[in-house]
């Protein structure tokens, strides 16, 4: 008699420790992290991929089936999110190696603009267009404008 | 009458229907066994009622629906006027409304314009229950008054009752609580809820019996004995009805009541039981509030008990799960304190309320008992000695009331209940170890609103740490949220805080927190390693950065398996150094820098550590706009689960040592 209120207060101890996950919402163990690096093309060509790791650009040109004709460094890596714009067309102005006269052709950029464009390029090259975005000045909308008349 | 003897299985029926529909299916299980008790084994005379009855009161819960629209403007009438907030009754709902100046008074309708505002910014489980006490006052909206315009003034009783303890001494405020039924800020309910005897000083049933004593010595002067009982009870009626609506006062009057007019009909039980299905009708959320449970439980177990000698012990162990669902321990002082301060609490109940009737008179006497009162407050919670629990379980409750139900049938059958005591206590004793030394580990993001604090609880109760306080400069976090919530789970001291800087929405609540839980060691400071029970934590080696941000104590441990880096709120150049620097390191959960604000949070971070689950503790609708979207967005591109508390409220992680840990979202 004895044996059996103590089994059924064993197994109650036990029923009332497990009764507090009932509930869950999933273990940690069970979540498996899938990353999903999301690249879109625009330009010459509108394409949207996803990347299981952050991808250089060859990688993204080589599941695009595209030639490097843009002066990539093809061995720079793209984040989530990029949009990367491609345009093969003559007579764009270089980012990378046009002068400040030539950069003032482009209607938007004054001289000031070309001097801030002048001022990064010599601390860093510009590895895409869209890069256009990190000098002061030029936003998103400046940016769609002009990106029309350059190439790297 | 064919209810005759059986009102009370009704209410009770009511009361499990209500259940069943609005807090969880699993509540029939209960119920269908009730009914097959009642019907079956008591073999109650005309069981098809009792199913009607059932039947009616699930669809009835069922169909009523708390109204969910947050108006701009409304027209109603106030209803209760409290310092600076307002209950105003429309037609379909009522509104808790927030305002500057007065220009209203109780009874006047008015109409207002509104803005709503989230009433509920910490959602914690454990802790007072907000929300639902605003369902269970049938109030669906809570808002700032814009603007109001009075359209018609009434003046009445209630003004009268309202203007006349309007003041700030104490004797107002002692005279407003005894006779309004309202506490302010001059009352110390804190130290009367700890002390157990905060039932004594709400009205109640005791007050009424009382009251009316003091009514019946007062009036036997003018009025003969027939008169008396209709002099009585109209007078306490319209008092009632012109106080804040109270419900154990009520509930004791109805009964009353009842009783006084049927009681060639009806039992007391029956009495109860009316009663109850009337407040049932009215709203049925009552069953939720604190009130309603205490007063109608109190009074079930008086009445089946009858005349025992030692009725008041009975009474406590009748109440010990209800005390714990609220304190989460039993204070063994206040335990004795309530037995004896009985009579206390009656002559300075009596003497307030003859202060009152004469204008003043007898502010001095007044005055002493508030003196001596509060003498025996501090004495009480110095000496104060605890029984820890944490948050009773259903289990516990369950077996707890079944052999309790077992003691009043055999007090009842005049039966030797000396056993029943024991195992009662002993049940009690025995549930506090197990929870004092429970298995389970938990893992707490706990909801701080705009603010940082995270709880490790170790099994076997071998080690409790705190990352971090949360603070907010209008509202004491530490004793309103954060220490209810410890001691909810079980977490009565604080072995270790660590703080990882000292911006206010983390340590600010640090305090307050010291001085209503102890708390071993404070660590501000970079110290290598720290051990504290059965965990590790290491507290990052990184150089010293102008900005106190950056500075952030950043600490890493691993527990139970699983890696957890906690980032303070550094910038995404410490997470880059931290990468380069430690970047062997095991993350499953992270603690997301900054509140998800995109100075932090860098895609290096991620791709190298890839955590499994997020962890973002940020305030609903904060000014800064944190979590950013560019955070989140990042976090899903690298398939990281986010918990937020502002949209799921606290997150525990629990575990068995060796098990796998699982994720319980307040909020899911």
């Amino acid at each position: 008699m004895a044996k059996i209120r103590y089994l059924a207060l064993a197994f109650l101890i036990l029923a009332a420790t497990l009764f507090e996950f009932i509930g869950n919402d999933g273990t940690i163990e069970s979540l498996d992290p899938v990353i999903e690096i999301a690249i879109t093309l625009s330009g010459d060509r509108d394409d949207s991929m996803v990347f299981n790791h952050p991808p250089t650009i060859k990688e993204v040109l080589d599941r695009a089936g595209l030639e490097n004709v843009y002066n990539f460094d093809m061995t720079t890596v793209l984040q989530n999110n990029h949009d990367l714009y491609l345009d093969s067309s003559s007579g764009l102005v270089s980012l990378n190696e046009a002068g400040i006269d030539e950069l003032q052709t482009i209607k938007g950029i004054g001289p000031v603009t070309a001097m801030k464009i002048v001022a990064y390029r010599n601390s860093k090259r510009f590895e895409t267009i869209e890069e256009i975005m990190e000098v002061s000045g030029i936003g998103e909308k400046t940016y769609l404008k002009l990106r029309g008349f350059l190439c790297l | 009458m064919p209810v005759k003897n059986t009102l009370i299985y009704h209410f009770i029926a009511a009361i499990l229907g209500v259940l069943a529909v609005k807090t969880s299916v699993l509540w029939i299980v209960v119920l269908a066994g009730y009914l097959a008790f009642v019907i079956v084994k008591m073999k109650i005379p005309r069981p098809v009622l009792l199913l009607f009855t059932t039947v009616f009161f699930i669809c009835f819960g069922w169909f009523y629906q708390v109204e969910d629209r947050q108006y701009d403007q409304i027209e109603g009438v106030v209803e209760s006027v409290d310092g600076n907030k307002a209950v105003v009754a429309t037609a379909l709902t009522k509104v808790l409304v927030y305002f500057e100046d007065a220009e209203f008074d109780n009874d006047d309708r008015i109409r207002m314009d509104l803005a709503s505002f989230s009433s509920v910014p910490y959602k914690n489980p454990g802790g007072f229950d907000y929300a639902q006490y605003l369902k269970t006052q049938g109030i669906s909206q809570v808002a700032w008054c814009e603007a109001v315009e009075v359209m018609e003034r009434r003046a009445g009783l209630k003004d009268f009752l309202a203007s006349r303890f309007q003041g700030d001494t104490p004797v107002d405020s002692y005279s407003k609580m005894f006779i309004l039924g309202i506490k302010d800020e001059n009352i110390d309910a804190t130290r009367m809820v700890e002390l157990s005897i905060i039932h004594l000083f709400a009205l109640s049933g005791m007050h009424l019996d009382y009251l009316k004593e003091l009514i019946k010595k007062l009036l036997g002067f003018f009025v003969g004995r027939t008169h008396m009982d209709i002099a009585s009870n109209i007078i306490i009626g319209v008092y009632l009805l012109n106080i804040p609506l109270n419900l154990a006062f009520t509930r004791a009057f109805g009964v009353g009541l009842f009783w006084w007019l049927f009681k060639d009909r009806f039992n007391k039980l029956d009495c109860l039981g009316l009663v109850g299905i009337a407040f049932i009708l009215k709203n049925p959320y009552v069953i939720y509030s604190l009130s309603f449970i205490f007063s109608f439980a109190i009074y079930l177990i008086l009445l089946l008990i009858g005349n025992f000698k030692f009725s008041d012990a009975i009474l406590y162990l009748g109440s010990v799960p209800l005390i714990l669902a609220v304190n989460y321990r039993l204070n063994l002082v206040g335990m004795v304190l309530a037995a004896i301060i009985g009579p206390f609490v009656k002559w300075f109940y009596l003497v307030i309320l003859v202060n009152a009737l004469m204008g003043g008179a007898l502010d001095s006497a007044v005055v002493l008992f508030i003196r001596v009162f509060e003498n025996i407050l501090t004495l009480g919670s110095t000496m104060s000695l605890y029984l820890n629990f944490g948050r009773p379980g259903e289990v516990f409750i369950g077996i707890y009331y079944f052999h309790y139900l077992l003691l009043i049938a055999r007090l009842s059958g005049n039966l030797p209940i000396r056993r029943d005591i024991a195992r009662l206590i002993g049940l009690a004793l025995g549930y506090s170890l197990f929870l004092m030394f429970s298995p389970v580990g938990k893992v707490v993001m706990i909801d701080v609103g705009q603010g940082d604090c995270f709880l490790v609880k170790q099994p076997f109760n071998r080690g409790n740490i705190l990352i971090d306080t949360g603070g907010n400069i209008s509202f004491d976090l530490a004793k309103n949220v954060t220490v209810p919530y410890l001691h909810s789970l079980g977490v009565f001291n604080l072995d270790c805080v660590i703080l990882s800087h000292n911006d206010y929405d983390h340590s600010g609540a640090y305090e307050s927190l010291a001085n209503l839980i102890p708390i071993g060691e404070t660590v501000r400071e970079y110290q290598g390693e720290l051990v504290v029970g059965d965990l590790a934590l290491e507290i990052l080696d990184l150089h010293d950065y102008g900005d106190k941000n950056d500075n952030s104590l950043v600490i890493h441990t691993i527990i139970n398996d699983l890696g957890y880096l906690f980032l303070g709120d550094v910038s995404k150049e410490v997470e880059n150094t931290i990468v380069a620097s430690y970047g062997q390191l095991e993350v499953d959960v992270l603690k997301v820098s900054h509140h998800g604000s995109n100075t932090a949070t860098s895609e290096t971070l991620l791709q190298a550590f890839k955590p499994r689950l997020a962890l973002i503790s940020v305030g609903l609708d904060n000014p800064y706009n944190h979590p950013s979207f560019q955070v989140t967005g990042l976090l899903e591109s690298y398939g990281v689960k986010i918990q937020r508390t502002d949209r799921n409220g606290a997150l525990e992680i629990g575990y068995l040592p060796g098990s796998r840990n699982y994720l319980f979202p307040y909020l899911k």
